[in-house]
């Protein structure tokens, strides 16, 4: 046998298994990011049941991560799919803002631009310093293709707002007559004369720093500096004022803004007095006045960094807080709240659809305190501050924003001489008012506190039901009876149970369908007649 | 919820074969006895009934008593075959899941009529006879808690076969003693499992010409 004849004999096996294996290389395991269209509640469900997981949700469409062997099955659900990346590969992915036609500057060359939908770009970035080539103004988001987005932003959110009790005005007016414009004014000069605070700057540092120092000087503030690396060799610090509620501290508000800055000089100026220092003097101004008060929930007030490279800094919160499992049943992010132009002085009040009810309940509480229109934009495309980073954890969220074209924005003239106090201390004044009520001012009479719950279910051949025993401690002061409210989800929409108040301090729910679970709170009511807040739920079988 | 398979339907339905089939063959090789006179009779009887599921037994722990009605066509002097009503009411409280201990319990009540065809054959001429029969019955049942008040109710096939004697007081009047088996589904019950709401009877009753 000729040598030549026997090495094209083994050859041939060998390639035809080599070209199997390169082909289920490319086509089998080969990630995909995907553009589908349309995006809806259905079409999610659809990609999710095609094995794809949407890294982000728009108005039109979503971004997709998906095998290619998925594709098919994808098309069959009868979705426009369009490769638009490579989730694996070495470039990074950010959604862009602007409204320019044009938006990148100079050759494709390390830097790839797709349209979306209208203003919104996705950008496939291998050049590092790419943000040179942008075009003013321009507003980034870094996409985290490693990362689904958890079915918690996909679902209609629980009806918290019923769950929180009715607004009461009382409480609430003397925190927000206490908001100072000449403290939101001292507070933006003094971000503003740390000349820039472009995340990983030594300036922007400092301003951290001074933040930090700002909360640390409150009393009843657990305050602290939350650093992060982001873009592999830069770091920054979120700031972070805690103020732990009285009742339930396990739940959450949160307000936002974000304290870093930037310009078309912004390693050099970068005085961001609109964007953001109006954002950051308002949660400052609130962490003041919100520490003065007990609530029944937690306040968290959050200095976010980074935002202005792509959201970094809260991306990086909001991914720990749903890692750790945080109840966060609020976010108020503020970006730019100074500017109102000359006609309108209207604040948007931006939302997606799970946090519709947000976006309502925030106007309510703060419309009867501000001489400014607030208007409601439920919006999913809006994904360029740092209310976006929540949502894509689930977490309900808004954004307050002047609807208004700022000429300085992302300028070195973005300085305090062009804002309008006024129209920032309304801002203030309706962000604090909802953040207060969402947070529940401790009233008179005190909730009861120690609510315990344990369930048994009896069981004849065919029927089963629950019976749920509650008890309580008693509240505080002079106590005329107990109120029993239950849900059949956390926080939930509660119904009232007991017709009168009852003077005991247990009581027992009877005939319950044994695979539901139910949760409970108690209120207290006083011999004027005055009901308390909720006291802490809790789940029917928690203490079984 | 998955269901599992009803396999113990097939021995009680080769019990019902062969019930009808031996009387069949050992009345053609038997002399014919002597007859009793009517083709049709109806008979009563009652009787104590013990449930053969452990779940219904824990349940509905208080004494139940059947009651049935028959009519019926003697086909051959030894052969009967018969259409019965059979009334079964039981009593008892809820009981608790297993991980729980003591507090309150429940009235609850179950009621089972049992629509029965059956056969019947009865070896022998003298006074006392020993008897065989079997059939397939559709049992409707209703469960409630009367305090709550809640409800359930269903419907299933199930068999029965029956073993015992027979004494002859009169001519056409014989008082009947049976060992009564029934296997009677009742599908899934509260706790995941099939249920089966058959049980042993020891009945009494009487039986009647009529025509
Ligand atoms: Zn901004």
């Amino acid at each position: 046998m000729k040598p030549w004849k026997m090495s094209r004999r083994c050859l041939a096996p060998i390639l035809i298994l080599a070209l199997v294996l390169a082909a289920q290389a490319v086509v089998g395991e080969n990630l995909l990011l995907l553009k589908v269209s349309p995006a809806s509640p259905r079409v999610v469900d659809a990609v999710a049941a095609a094995g794809g997981r949407v890294v982000q949700e728009l108005n039109t469409c979503l971004l997709v991560r998906a095998k290619a062997t998925d594709l098919p099955r994808l098309r069959g659900a009868g979705l426009a799919c369009e490769a638009v990346g490579d989730p694996d590969g070495d470039a990074s992915y950010f959604l862009m803002h602007s409204p320019l036609r044009a938006p990148v500057r100079g050759t494709e060359s390390g830097l790839v631009h797709l349209r979306l939908e209208e203003d919104v770009w996705l950008l496939v970035v291998r050049d590092p310093d790419f943000r040179s080539r942008l075009v003013q103004p321009f507003r980034l988001k870094a996409l985290w293709l490693d990362a689904a987005l958890p079915a918690a932003a996909r679902q209609p959110a629980p009806s918290r707002e019923r769950a929180l009790r009715p607004l009461q005005d009382n409480d609430i007016a003397p925190l927000v007559a206490a908001v100072s414009s000449d403290r939101l004014r001292a507070d933006i000069q003094s971000l503003q004369d740390f000349k820039t605070r472009f995340a990983s700057t030594a300036e922007c540092e400092a301003a951290g720093d001074f933040l930090l120092r700002r909360f640390q000087e409150l009393a009843g503030v657990q305050a602290y500096a939350d650093p992060f690396v982001f873009e592999s060799h830069y770091a920054s610090r979120n700031i972070v004022a805690v103020i732990p509620g009285q009742t339930d501290p396990g739940q959450v508000v949160l307000a936002c803004a974000h304290y870093d800055s930037t310009s078309n000089n912004r390693y050099v100026a970068a005085p961001g007095a609109d964007d953001n220092a109006s954002g950051t003097a308002a949660i400052l101004e609130m962490t003041r006045i919100l520490a003065g008060a007990k609530f029944d929930f937690t306040i968290t007030l959050l200095c976010v960094s980074a935002e202005e490279w792509g959201l970094y800094g809260s991306a990086h919160y909001a991914r720990q807080a749903r890692a750790q499992g945080a109840d966060i049943i609020a976010v108020v992010n503020l970006d730019m709240i100074a500017f109102p132009g000359t006609l309108k002085r209207e604040l948007d009040v931006i939302g997606n659809y799970n946090s519709t009810w947000l976006a309502d309940r925030f106007i309510t509480a703060a419309a009867p305190y501000v001489g400014i229109r607030l208007d409601k934009v439920i919006n999913s495309s809006l994904t360029w501050s740092d209310h976006s980073s929540f949502w894509d954890q689930g977490y309900p969220a808004l954004c307050g924003i002047e609807d208004s074209i700022n000429p300085y924005y992302h300028r070195t003239t973005d300085t305090l001489d062009k804002l309008d106090l006024g129209f920032a201390l309304d801002a203030t004044r309706g962000a604090l008012a909802a953040v207060a009520d969402l947070a529940q001012p401790l009233s008179m009479p005190a909730p009861p506190s120690g609510l315990r719950a344990r369930s048994q279910v009896s069981f004849s051949l065919f029927l089963s039901r629950k019976t749920v025993y509650l008890d309580w401690h008693a509240a505080a002061g002079t106590i005329a009876g107990y109120h029993v409210y239950r849900a059949t989800e956390p926080h939930g929409a509660y119904a009232r149970l007991t017709g009168q108040p009852i003077a005991a301090r247990a009581f027992t729910d009877f005939f319950l369908l044994p695979d539901q679970a139910y949760y409970y709170v108690v209120t207290a009511v006083d011999s004027e007649g005055r009901e308390s807040n909720y006291s802490q739920e809790v789940r029917d079988d928690q203490d079984n | 919820m998955i269901r599992t398979t009803e396999k113990k339907p097939l021995p009680a339905a080769a019990l019902l074969l062969s019930a009808l089939l031996l009387p069949t063959l050992a009345a053609r090789t038997m002399a014919a006895p002597r007859p009793e006179g009517s083709q049709l009779f109806a008979a009563v009887s009652a009787g104590y009934f013990h449930p053969l599921s452990g779940e219904v037994r824990a349940i509905y722990d208080r004494p139940a008593w059947p009651l049935e009605l028959q009519l019926g066509w003697r086909v051959q002097p030894r052969l009967d075959l018969y259409a019965a009503a059979r009334f079964l009411q039981l009593e008892g409280k809820t009981i608790l899941g297993a991980t729980q201990e003591s507090a309150e319990s429940y009235s609850v009540r179950l009621q089972l009529l049992a629509l029965r065809l059956g056969a019947g054959f009865c070896a022998g001429n003298g006074p006392i006879s020993p008897c065989l029969g079997a059939g397939i019955q559709y049992g409707f049942f209703k469960e409630e808690w009367p305090a709550v008040p809640l409800k359930t109710n269903g419907g299933r096939a199930g068999v029965f076969a029956a073993a015992g004697v027979r004494l002859r007081l009169a001519r056409s009047l014989h008082l009947v003693t049976l060992m009564d088996y029934s296997f009677q589904p009742g599908g899934l019950g509260s706790r995941g499992k099939q249920v089966n709401l058959g049980g042993l009877s020891l009945t009494l009753g009487v039986r009647a010409g009529i025509l």
